[in-house]
């Protein structure tokens, strides 16, 4: 009980990587969560994208002016940025300590009411708008193609009626822009937002759980490993087989500790989302959590079988948390990563516990379901099962060195 | 003085530590960023929105497949990718496997329809609905044209006399022209490894906070021996500040290198004003792990270094490092406090690269790099007051 | 002459606890001079008072005539400090270390190297100058400990217990090159548990308990301000308990101990406490073996002037 208890100490008499990687870290995935749930809504009806567009108009015309007017219909106009070259260049920088923030910069240059109508009535190609794209290049794209349709309403409207005067071009295009396509929304089901949150901020967890644990258990497997300390309590009383026993059960303690603190700051944090979701699937998403902070466990036991020291266990314990849940899809979806990242990936736990996490918290739970989810669990605690493996096989061999 | 800076150097490369941040924490990081990146737009040219069309005669018949076609066509603009569906099964079937946008069908009279799916996924929603917007306004082109043509007929039903007239007014394209008011086009992934520098210069102050405790001699023998010689104790600091800012430009200089060289991201032939980037940043991580580092905080060693892997996670976070969601919170963020801008200084090193690529104009990039120096020399001034006054009750 | 270190009332509380009680120590050229005291008694303390890495509560600190306090660099350059603990980087090699802390006083590089080739051959570390602490014995490692003080030469030098958990060979180099440095002129000023050493080197020594000064003077003057003149030690055979009570009946006998075949007799300085003793042994018949008489240790004035309860 005492190398239990001693063990366990070790851990705590270093609070700070606790607070850092298992609060702090969860924290962060808490607020990453967090946005994620603002950004996302099931569709139920069609809405545009809210691109933000900056007009300067250098025209001042009844045209210019219908054309900004449309533009901030659809989008959202950024005004107060004005017509310098710099602040505009800032603006679309995606840095926003500029006055706005844009995702295109539109130039209406003077004269083009009077060159777009001439134009049109003329039969030669219309003036064209210039456009400065920024970061969000499709956003700019949409942006643009809105502007290029009204402008060919509007030139429409002035070829086919010689004799009307600008404003009522304008007000031609303006009405006529304003008739959208038909829309149909194909319902399908989907994760609520609420899965997406806490799934979200599962995978983020792991990174919080992965080097907490790493760090914390590796501290205290190093810590009871140091070969002066063996020597000593080799010539105690208690076994090598008690102590061993002892030392992982403190590991085991501290593991599951991490992993519930953790788990609850997101369990608390999404509250809402938690009684949407279902309790029983968030339980089987925890259990999926769970099972993923053997995987450190065993990593710090092994890392420590090598001797490593502490600044070693929390650099590693960092980068692999780091890797880990990148690898798992926690900072950008697996999908829209090329095959060779999403191959590898199959050998990182983390995959296999965000799929057992996302098909508990938004699939039907079937029996095949669950299989699967049974399946990657198992998968997972093979990896763990396989580097404390190899951890017990290095300190075999370095205690026999 | 000379001494100090060397044995700082020296001390510093031998601690497996410093290897491990200032070395391969910015390789791998970047390197997961390649990969997280690689599938990604990042030349600012649109990628063509994919879409299902049912290819049925109302189709092959319809204006709006002209239209639409002719927005398919390979160019530079090319804003759609057509792809000819047989029946609505299969166009169903594409969509659902997210394989396309959405769908096109044309009724008999010629006007389009477009069928989205409801669910997106969240963590890509702006391309995702930029998608179905541009979609949607091409879709409306051909409404729109209606909408106008009846109207017309309404006020001034002469003016449509002539069929050929109205062809030719209706074939009659607006367009816009892309011009640039920066040197590069601005990249939305290029910002990421950006933000990865700021979190690499700040993980780095580390450095000088170590070294620092090995100064103090309530936190260690060494220190307590150091402070006995004949150097002073601004001169010992001094040195300790040049030191570990070599090392942690060194690192900057791993970072940058290696996401030029093996990323392969460009800097648009900026790298020399790169690493005098780097080396602000450094200086500025290195005032601040001076300053921690003299900070009389309970627990040596671990509760400083805990302090800065705090702080510089917190500022990472800020300034969106943390993939897309992040990046939106940090934007969100900076919105609503502008100042954030300056006082983050990962926030503050992100936004300095990003200017130096952006601009060609290098006010905003000085501007910047003044005040990572300006922080620099605060947090400088700040360490030697507070540890030259220091005089210990304990040791 | 002036004193190297003057130490006049010099006041260290610890909150409740005086860790320095009106402290007053004047340590003149060329001595070795030596601080006992047991544990917690404030030995390191007022080293650290005077090296002024501690702020005290009143009192006067003077280090060659002049008036110390933290800025004072110049003085700092001609002192020396070998601390109780191993402190050196670790991270450095032994030479690498000798030199770094050389040139905390000394800028020249050239005059640097020849100060620590000086220094690595004073305590002998010829071997192991690439070798980093981590790789050092215990004995090693305190002898790189020692180099780092000494490299640069210091007029005034402080050992705190510099020969802790060293082997009889390593301690003997040790106290040998203490002695060499002070012929070749350093004030050395040396704190140690081992009386031994203690009486072998110091030339004056102090003995310090509860922060104030209890004795001080040289190894003769010590020993003559306690009771105890001499030990008379005889091996005897049966004694009876009431022969032991006669022995200490005797006017100058302080005590006596009887343990193993063995009669100790501490006794005040007197010309006649061998006879006596003898006689009173003889007068019961006790059966006699090899007598001895030897004057008080510095250990039993330490234990005298300090009392015998157990520290810490």
């Amino acid at each position: 009980m005492s190398t239990f208890k001693t063990a366990l100490r070790m851990a705590l008499a270093h609070p700070f990587y606790l607070l850092i990687y298992t609060v702090f870290i969860s924290l962060m995935g808490v607020f990453i969560a967090a946005s994620v749930s603002w950004n996302s809504s099931q569709l139920t009806e069609y809405e545009p994208y809210d691109a933000n567009v900056i007009v300067v108009d250098r025209d001042d015309s009844d045209l210019s002016h219908a054309l900004t007017k449309h533009l901030g219909s659809r989008f959202e106009l950024v005004t107060g940025v004005g017509d310098d070259t710099y602040d505009l260049a800032d603006a679309l920088s995606k840095s926003n300590s500029a006055k706005g923030s844009a995702d295109c910069v539109f130039f209406i240059p003077e004269g083009f009411e009077n060159d777009l109508v001439a134009a049109a009535r003329a039969g030669e190609a219309l003036p064209k708008l210039d456009v400065t794209y920024g970061a969000g290049t499709m956003a700019a794209a949409l942006s643009s193609a809105e502007a290029s349709r009204w402008i060919s309403l509007a030139g429409a409207a002035a070829a086919l009626e010689p004799a009307a005067s600008n404003g009522s071009v304008a007000k031609a295009a303006e009405h006529a822009a304003t008739k959208r396509a038909e829309v149909e929304i194909e319902q399908v089901k989907v994760d609520s937002t609420a899965a997406a949150t806490l799934e979200s901020y599962f995978n983020f967890g792991a990174y919080a759980i992965i080097s907490s644990v790493i760090v914390s258990v590796g501290l205290v497997f190093s810590g009871m490993n140091e070969p002066e300390r063996v020597c000593r309590m080799d010539a105690g009383p208690i076994s090598k087989h008690q102590r061993s026993l002892a030392v992982f059960a403190a590991a085991a303690v501290l593991t599951v500790c991490i992993w519930f603190v953790s788990s609850m700051m997101g369990v608390v944090g999404f509250a809402g989302a938690v009684a949407e979701v279902g309790v029983g699937r968030v339980c089987l998403a925890l259990a999926a959590t769970f099972a993923l902070a053997c995987t450190p466990l065993a990593v710090g036991f092994a890392l420590s079988s090598l001797g490593a020291c502490e600044e070693l266990l929390n650099g590693v314990g960092n980068l692999l948390g780091m890797l880990m849940t990148f690898l798992g899809g926690a900072w950008m979806p697996l999908s829209l990563m090329g095959s060779a990242v999403q191959t590898v990936a199959h050998f990182v736990p983390t995959y296999w516990v965000n799929d057992a996490i996302g098909k508990a918290l938004a699939s039907d739970l079937t029996s095949a379901v669950l299989g699967d989810i049974a399946c990657d669990l198992g998968v997972t605690a093979l990896f763990a099962v396989a580097i404390a493996a190899a951890g017990l096989a290095l300190s075999r061999t370095k205690s026999r060195a | 003085m000379f001494n100090i800076i060397i044995t700082t150097v020296k001390t510093l490369l031998r601690r497996p530590s410093t290897w491990v941040w200032g070395a391969l924490f910015p390789i791998a990081l970047s390197t997961m960023f390649m990969f997280m990146f690689a599938n990604l737009s990042s030349d600012g040219t649109v990628d063509p929105v994919p879409v299902a069309v049912i290819a049925d005669e109302a189709w092959d018949a319809s204006t709006f497949k002209d239209v639409a076609t002719s927005l398919a066509k390979e160019s530079d603009n090319q804003l759609l990718e057509i792809r000819e569906c047989d029946d609505a099964a299969d166009a169903n079937r594409a969509l659902k496997a997210g394989e396309v946008a959405g769908i096109y069908t044309v009724d008999d009279a010629g006007a389009p329809k477009l069928t989205l799916l409801s669910s997106y996924d969240s963590s890509r929603a702006s391309s995702v609905l930029t998608d179905r917007s541009i979609l949607e306004t091409v879709a409306s082109s051909y409404t729109q044209n209606a909408e106008l043509m009846s109207q017309i007929a309404q006020d001034n039903p002469a003016a449509l006399a002539d069929p050929e007239a109205v062809a030719r007014a209706l074939s009659l394209e607006g367009g816009t022209r892309r011009v640039s008011l920066t040197r590069t086009t601005p990249d939305g992934t290029v910002i990421y490894y950006y933000a990865l520098f700021g979190l690499v210069a700040m993980m780095s102050a580390e450095f000088a906070a170590l070294s620092v405790v090995d100064l103090q001699p309530n936190l260690s023998g060494l220190g307590a021996r150091r402070c006995v010689g004949g150097l002073s104790k601004t001169a010992s600091l001094a040195g300790i500040f040049v030191g570990s800012w070599l090392v942690s430009f060194a690192s900057m200089v791993i970072a940058i290198g290696y996401v030029r060289l093996v990323v392969g991201i460009d800097f648009g032939g900026r790298e020399g004003l790169c690493l005098v980037g780097g080396a602000a940043s450094a200086l500025a991580a290195t005032g601040l792990g001076l300053f921690v580092g003299t900070l009389p905080v309970k627990g040596g060693k671990a509760s400083k270094s805990g302090i800065l892997t705090g702080f510089a996670t917190t500022c990472a976070l800020f300034a969106g490092l943390y993939g897309e969601p992040a990046m939106a919170l940090a934007d969100d963020v900076a919105r609503a406090c502008p100042a954030e801008c300056w006082l983050n200084p990962v926030k503050l090193i992100c936004d300095m690269f990003n200017r130096l690529y952006f601009f060609e104009d290098l006010g905003p990039f000085v501007v910047r790099a003044g005040a990572l120096v300006l922080m620099a020399l605060l947090f400088v001034a700040a360490a030697t007051l507070t540890f030259g006054r220091s005089r210990y009750e304990y040791l | 002459m002036t004193d190297i270190v003057h130490v006049e009332n010099l006041v260290k509380r610890y909150d409740d606890l005086i860790a320095l009680d009106h402290f007053n120590l004047s340590i003149a050229p060329g001595e070795i001079f030596g601080l006992l005291g047991p544990n917690g008694s404030g030995k390191t303390t007022s080293i650290n008072c005077i090296l002024q890495l501690l702020a005290y509560d009143k009192g006067t600190i003077e280090l060659f005539g002049e008036p110390m306090t933290p800025a004072r660099y110049d003085l700092k350059r001609r002192i020396g400090v070998v601390p109780q603990q191993v402190a050196v980087f670790d991270e450095l090699t032994v030479r690498e270390n000798i030199d770094y802390f050389c040139s905390l006083y000394v800028s020249d590089r050239k005059r640097r190297r020849a100060l620590v080739d000086e220094a690595i051959d004073f305590v002998g570390l010829g071997d192991f100058a690439k070798f980093r602490p981590g790789k050092l014995s215990g004995g090693l490692a305190r002898r790189l400990n020692i180099a780092c003080g000494i490299a640069h030469k210091p007029e005034l030098i402080f050992f705190d217990e510099p020969t802790v958990a060293v082997d009889p060979q390593s301690r003997n180099a040790i106290l040998e090159g203490i002695c060499r440095l002070r012929d070749e002129g350093a004030t050395v000023v040396y704190t140690s548990h081992y009386m031994e050493e203690v009486e072998q080197i110091c030339s004056r020594i102090m003995i310090m308990d509860g922060g104030r000064v209890l004795a001080q003077g040289t190894n003769d003057e010590l020993k003559r301000m306690i009771q105890m003149g001499e030990r008379v030690t005889v091996e005897v055979g049966a004694v009876e308990a009431a022969t032991v009570e006669r022995l200490r009946a005797h006017e100058h006998v302080l005590s006596v101990e009887l343990s193993g075949g063995e009669l100790v007799c501490n006794c005040e300085a007197s010309p006649h406490n061998l006879v006596d003793i003898l006689d009173t042994l003889r007068a019961a018949d006790v059966a006699l073996g090899r007598v001895w008489s030897e004057p008080p240790t510095l250990n039993d004035v330490f234990l005298e002037i300090t009392g015998r309860e157990l520290r810490d």
